[in-house]
């Protein structure tokens, strides 16, 4: 192939009942994009228009160069290879687990693939599912098998609405590891809604915001952490995070400690687990509280990571504290400084300071269960020849 | 063929609510989920005419069936001039009555059990791959499989049970329009109490047995849903 072709270029709009959707965007790369916004704001209908639900969207529609939607002309539903996975996980009550997790398969009359299958009952967890009714599952679990069930479909883009929102905080921890891991495995679009900026700072690497139906920001996760902490985006702060997408360089065994790298700085971070391999990527989630700032690096504490950086702006204090923006090399940090520290150590922009972080608080995002796994072929016929 | 008094018209009956049914499902599954999901504002005036022979006096809408399927109303002079039998006391003529006879015990059921599922299961098999026809058959159907058997037994049921319309528009012709709650009464009208007590006991216990089915098949599939 000489010519690029992006994994999604769409241009679409929808009209109806006073509610006027309108949203352009090219992504280049098979990636995961969190879809975030106030409830109302057209990112379910998105999903839908995407899938092809929405008879009355116009504009145009291609998926790795697939026309699904182009002069008026609609790719049926079943003709485009979505997957699926709604709110509440709508399986077949009338199947058991292992013929939801088929009906895809068959629908589209594809080939059985072990390996997927494998993959993904081991990845889900869905072993000792196989044999129930979806009646006798709890929500986690219903909920697993939605997305086991989209991705035996063998999508090429997979579409997920709010799977998390219906359940419980149990549940949710029960799946986002599942998310991660799929995440991590696969080189799937993946366009996932919610309303929960954490679940998004989990698992996306691009944010938009979409507001009253026009796409109102679109973001790299790290950037989009920054703009939401600040109002930037248009929308209410939220929890500032500062995410890091870092890579395992080293384990060292004796002091129970991983060494990462993020564009060339090197932290450490507590191993709570053996990595499964050197190089393996891992996203860090990391709230500004957890950072101090000092004038001169101190000889003796417990941080475990100084990193010398500069001041890039001091946000306007909220319940006693700034936030204060740094830069260390390209890897930005965001800190919370009360105002009486920022005022004893006369902070301002443009200052060199050092950054510290306890090793112990940097929360590596929680550990897949079957890491060592190999990749969920999601695009068989490329990838298991 | 007639083993005993009745037979032949309890026969005739059978043949009548198969066919009627048939071409009930055919008719029936089609408006029926096509009422559950519509926004139409035609919506209304479809359920009102659906629902009409349930309120209507059998007699007036016999009454109204015969004009339309004598030989100078509109279907049965077509009727005539194309096959050259008329159609008001054939028994074709009683297949069409039954079916606008029976059309609420059909489509009822079918339209509440696709209302409750809504489309959100069709949504699903379409995203999966599956044709909306496909969808509508492995998906729909199934899960509104209650209702589908509710329907097939009432539109039997009623249609066995019919009288008035038939009587209207059949009138009482052995072999033909002769059917079975028609021979009752002229058995009972004849006096012969045996023999109308006998036919009367089969229905009866054919009617007790298809409704023990419906309730007893529910709760099993409810117990597995």
């Amino acid at each position: 192939m000489t010519e690029h072709v992006p994994a999604l270029d769409c241009v679409v709009n929808l009209a109806r009942d006073g509610f006027n959707l309108h949203v352009a965007t090219c992504i280049h790369t098979p990636q995961f994009v969190g879809l975030f916004g106030p409830s109302g704001s057209g990112k379910s209908s998105l999903l839908r228009i995407l899938a092809g639900l929405e008879k009355t969207a116009t504009g145009h529609i291609r998926v790795n160069g697939h026309r699904w939607l182009e002069h008026g002309h609609s790719l049926a539903p079943h003709h485009r290879r979505i997957g699926y996975v709604f709110q509440d996980a709508r399986l077949f009550p009338h199947r058991n687990v292992r013929d939801n997790l088929l009906f895809g398969q068959r629908q589209r009359r594809l080939d059985f693939d072990p390996v997927l299958w494998k993959n993904t009952i081991m990845t889900l967890g869905l072993e000792p599912l196989l044999d129930y009714r979806p009646a006798q599952l709890s929500g986690g679990q219903k909920q697993r098998v939605a997305i086991g069930r989209a991705l035996m479909s063998q999508p090429h883009i997979l579409l997920l609405d709010e799977p998390l929102s219906g359940l419980d905080q149990n549940a949710k921890d029960e799946i986002l590891p599942f998310l991660q891991n799929l995440h991590r495995n696969n080189q799937l679009l993946t366009f996932y809604v919610s309303h929960d900026w954490l679940e998004i700072a989990h698992l996306a690497d691009q944010v938009m915001v979409l507001d009253k139906g026009t796409l109102r920001y679109d973001a790299d996760i790290q950037t989009a952490a920054w703009h939401l902490a600040t109002s930037a985006t248009g929308l209410p702060p939220h929890a500032p995070v500062n995410i890091f997408d870092v890579t395992v360089i080293d384990f060292d065994p004796r002091r129970q400690l991983i060494q990462a790298s993020k564009g060339g700085t090197s932290l450490w971070l507590p191993a709570h687990t053996q990595p499964a391999q050197t190089s393996e990527s891992l996203r860090v989630m990391l709230a500004p509280t957890d950072i101090a700032v000092a004038l001169s690096p101190p000889d003796d504490t417990s941080f475990l990571n100084a990193l010398p950086c500069q001041v890039q702006t001091i946000h306007a204090p909220r319940n006693g504290s700034h936030l204060v923006a740094l830069q260390h090399q390209n890897l930005p940090l965001l800190a919370t400084v009360s105002v009486a520290s920022v005022q004893s150590l006369q902070l301002r922009p443009g200052q060199s300071v050092v950054a510290l972080i306890k090793g112990s608080r940097i929360s590596e995002s929680p550990p897949a269960p079957t890491s060592n796994i190999p990749a969920i072929g999601l695009q068989s016929g490329h990838e298991h020849q | 063929m007639d083993l005993f008094p009745g037979f032949a018209p309890l026969l005739l009956s059978f043949k009548l609510a198969a066919i009627t049914v048939v071409i009930l499902l055919l008719i029936g599954l089609p408006l029926a989920w096509w009422l559950a999901i519509t926004n139409n504002r035609a919506k209304p005036l479809v359920e009102t005419l659906v629902a009409l022979p349930l309120v209507l006096p059998p007699t007036v809408l016999g009454f109204y069936l015969l004009i339309l399927l004598g030989n100078r109303g509109p279907l049965g002079r077509f009727w005539v001039e194309t096959t050259g039998h008329p159609l008001a006391f054939s028994f074709t003529g009683l297949v069409i009555a039954s079916v606008i006879y029976s059309l609420p015990f059909v489509v009822q059921p079918l339209q509440t059990a696709f209302e409750q599922q809504g489309k959100k299961y069709l949504e699903v098999a379409v995203t999966l791959g599956a044709t909306p026809w496909r969808g509508f058959f492995n998906t729909v159907l199934p899960m509104a499989r209650r209702g589908l058997l509710t329907a097939v037994v009432l539109g039997f049921a009623h249609t066995m049970g019919e009288f008035g319309v038939v009587l209207m528009v059949g009138g009482n012709i052995p072999g033909e329009t002769r059917v079975v709650s028609i021979a009752i009464y002229d058995l009972v009208e004849s006096m012969q109490y045996g023999a109308a007590h006998r036919l009367s006991m089969i229905l009866l216990a054919l009617s007790f047995m298809a409704l023990m089915l419906v309730f007893w098949v529910s709760r099993r599939w409810v117990s597995h849903d």
